[in-house]
């Protein structure tokens, strides 16, 4: 499946994400917001090839994977393209 | 034949030349918005001015806003209809050819009449042999079919070319699976193993679209065979879009496009189609084709009626004598074109019988 | 200086009867103007009281977004019980109401008819109000009260644009007037009476679905302003709680987008110019939560915020 088209605004410490491909609206919290941000700047925009390259970003953020937000997350964003 | 006046003033000139606008005020575009609201052009006309710039900032601001309005709806049906197909291409089997026709193939190959358009409903086209499929293959998907009662349900089946409409429970556009492109029962009847033989692949998409003279030929039938030819001007000016796509000044083409429409018996009704086209939208149809006018006392018979039941309407402003009789004509030619006297009859009959039966229920419960 | 203006209440009644009666009364909200034509003697009367200040113009070279006929009802069942009917381009949307409902049944189905159609703005569900060009934008859930701190804000001197529709105009980012009567519900019509004596407030309406409805008169500043943009500087979620204190609480950006994007009239099917209107208004606007019982309270810290420009981000 092809990734979708995202466009994304920083709105100050959150984030929203628009899906052009279903014209979702995602709002995302500060923590996802940064989770974002940080897999787009270690993928260079190309889709994060696993999980465990989302575990090693959250690492390096210092964020907990066993939250419940984060586990929430996960599928959003394989949903979305961002991780395959 | 000279086109309508009402229709001649702004709205013609506006579809033939963007350019128009400088022609016109502020007041003129009170009647112009309606009426082409009414016609269900405001989204195709809007795309139209603004891909010129000049046209589009000669407008006055509160005219533009409302054309803005229209493109930016027509932007949310579009994007209702690609999601649509895409649930539509998930749920029918891969191995089974279906044609996209209508709105949905112009939009599908992007053709400049598509712009501006708000798709209520995706027309497929399939093999008659694969309606079965088809419909189950839907079904199971999550399709529901909207027929009101078993004998709309059979009249649909077996005497029409399309299926009762359906729809998935929460969207906003219906499916009308086709499995021919005229009426099963009426005069014109679609040479169907042309009409599947001339099918041609869209890039990137397991759809196909018909063959563009075919494209055109449906057009035709669509608005002169399979509709009661109330405000039907954009039925027209898909026509013309469609010939200024797929038809230059070749004349092997054109006379491709004559004996495709022989073949589909529909050679009096593109006769029409071209015949309106040309004189209200300044089409260029070449002259001499090989195609038999219909006989002078029905083209003027048709003038009559058509001239009358095809521009839109103010709506606040009831409809003349001359309008009312037109729109009969129109309906009784319609039925008449659907179906054999004896089925017409029956028809009529169950559908008042239905009507009379709903009506009195009606008040009833309104009586408390 | 321009020429004096002729108000709707400076028509005497028949001759404004007569030119409804014949269409040829032309309404200016700002973002849309209606051409509006009824025979109901009774609509008339308020009418000539709540569209007091707007101005009174001759139809003839004119333009106007919707063609409304407010009708009488027709059949058996209108001459027992008096109806009105309400008809946009011949096509008439709802049921009839009472006849005595005619103004609140125009007002609603004006509101209707500018949700559905009014698509080259993002249609915000929110009031607006601004000192000089300085906007606020008001949004909260029906039943919230922000139409009765619209009304108290208008008559405490900020111009109102909007009690309903926020109108964000997406090409520039600014908000435009929708200005219609305020329709104050139950409780909120004697809040407002006795607020200001400034108030021209019409007749009560009483068991419509909303409960009691009343409608407060645009004051003239604000009717003279109806073309005047303003730019949004501060969005606020408003909440009436008797007897409460009044708290002031920053929202995130990412949850005052949502509130104000998921609320909105026409979000969903415009898609990614939404998108970036909204996004654009956030960015630039601080968002609060205020609770409050006192309206003088509340008034004067929106106020003072505007003034301010408090541009933190």
């Amino acid at each position: 499946m092809p990734p979708s088209r995202l466009r994304y605004r920083r709105i100050h410490d959150g984030g929203i994400l628009f899906d052009e491909r279903t014209w979702n609206t995602h709002v995302l919290n500060p923590a996802a917001a940064a989770i974002y941000e940080a897999l787009l700047e270690h993928s260079q925009g190309k889709p994060v090839p696993s999980s465990e390259t989302f575990e090693l970003v959250l690492d390096e953020l210092g964020l907990n994977p066993d939250t419940r937000e984060i586990r929430e997350l996960l599928p959003v964003l394989k949903r979305l393209g961002v991780v395959l | 034949m000279s086109p309508p006046a009402g229709l001649a003033r702004n709205i013609l000139p506006l579809l033939r030349d963007a350019e128009h606008v400088r022609n016109m005020q502020l007041a003129d575009w009170d009647d112009t918005i309606r009426l082409v609201r009414q016609a269900r052009l405001l989204g195709t006309v809007a795309h139209r001015l603004r891909d010129q710039e000049g046209p589009w900032t000669a407008l006055p601001t509160r005219v533009r806003g409302h054309l803005q309005a229209a493109i930016n709806y027509s932007a949310y049906r579009v994007q209702l209809l690609r999601m649509e197909m895409r649930a539509l291409d998930q749920a029918l089997p891969g191995d089974l050819p279906v044609a996209l026709l209508k709105g949905a193939a112009y939009l599908a190959l992007d053709l400049p009449l598509a712009r501006g358009r708000m798709p209520n409903d995706v027309d497929l086209l399939v093999r008659r042999t694969n309606i079965e499929a088809a419909e189950a293959a839907l079904g199971s998907g999550g399709w529901k079919m909207e027929a009101k009662d078993p004998y709309d349900d059979r009249y649909y089946r077996e005497w029409s070319h399309e299926l009762p409409p359906m729809r998935y429970p929460g969207h906003a556009l219906e499916v009308d699976l086709h499995h021919t492109i005229a009426p099963v029962t009426s005069r014109t009847r679609a040479d169907d193993d042309l009409l599947f033989e001339g099918l041609q692949s869209l890039p990137g998409s397991r759809f196909l679209v018909l063959d563009p003279c075919d494209q055109i030929i449906h057009a035709a039938i669509h608005l002169f065979q399979d509709s009661d030819l109330h405000g039907q001007l954009r039925g027209l000016v898909d026509i013309d879009g469609l010939v200024r796509h797929h038809l230059s000044n070749d004349a092997q083409a054109w006379s491709r496009l004559v004996e495709r429409a022989e073949r589909h018996r529909a050679d009096r009704v593109l006769w029409y189609a071209l015949h309106y086209c040309r004189s209200w939208l300044g089409t260029p149809v070449p002259e001499g084709l090989a195609l038999a006018p219909p006989p002078r006392w029905a083209r003027r018979g048709m003038d009559w009626v058509f001239s009358r039941t095809c521009p839109p309407r103010i709506p606040d402003v009831a409809p003349s004598l001359g309008e009312r009789l037109a729109d009969t004509l129109g309906q009784l030619r319609y039925h008449r074109l659907r179906m054999p006297p004896a089925l017409l009859a029956r028809h009529f009959l169950h559908k008042t019988w239905v009507a009379v039966r709903t009506r009195a229920i009606a008040g009833a419960r309104s009586a408390d | 200086m321009p020429a004096a203006i002729t108000r709707v209440r400076d028509l005497s009644f028949p001759e404004l009867l007569r030119q409804i009666a014949a269409t040829r009364l032309n309404v200016d909200y700002g973002a849309a103007t209606l051409r509006v034509g009824s025979s109901i003697p009774a609509f008339v009367r308020v009418f000539h009281l709540v569209y007091g200040g707007f101005h009174a113009r001759p139809t003839d070279a004119e333009f106007a977004e919707y063609h409304i006929q407010l009708k009488k009802g027709r059949g058996i069942r209108s001459v027992l019980r008096r109806q009105s009917r309400f008809l946009i381009d011949g096509v008439e949307p709802f049921e009839p109401f009472a006849a005595e409902g005619a103004l609140p049944l125009f007002e609603w189905g004006v509101n209707w008819c500018f949700g559905q159609r009014a698509n080259q703005y993002v249609l915000l569900h929110a009031g607006a109000l601004a000192l000089d060009d300085r906007a606020v934008i008001m949004a909260a859930p029906p039943g919230s009260g922000k139409g009765t701190l619209a009304a108290a804000l208008m008559l405490r001197g900020s111009r109102l644009l909007s009690d309903e529709f926020g109108v964000l105009r997406p090409e520039t980012g600014d908000l435009i007037p929708m200005l219609k009567p305020v329709a104050l519900k139950n409780q909120s019509v004697e809040v407002i009476r006795s607020f200001s004596e400034d108030a021209v407030i019409g007749p009560l309406f009483t068991g419509t679905r909303k409960g009691d409805v009343a409608h407060l008169a645009p004051n003239d500043a604000s009717v003279d302003a109806v073309h005047r943009p303003a730019q949004p500087k501060l969005v606020l979620f408003p909440t009436y709680e008797s007897g409460a204190r009044l708290d002031a609480r920053r929202l995130p950006g990412e949850e005052a987008f949502a509130r104000l994007a998921f609320n909105s009239f026409n979000y969903h099917l415009l898609g990614p110019v939404g998108f970036e209107a909204i996004a654009r208004v956030i960015e630039s606007c601080p968002a609060y939560h205020i609770r409050y019982s006192q309206f003088d309270e509340a008034i004067e810290w929106v106020q003072s915020r505007l003034e301010e420009g408090d541009a933190e981000a």
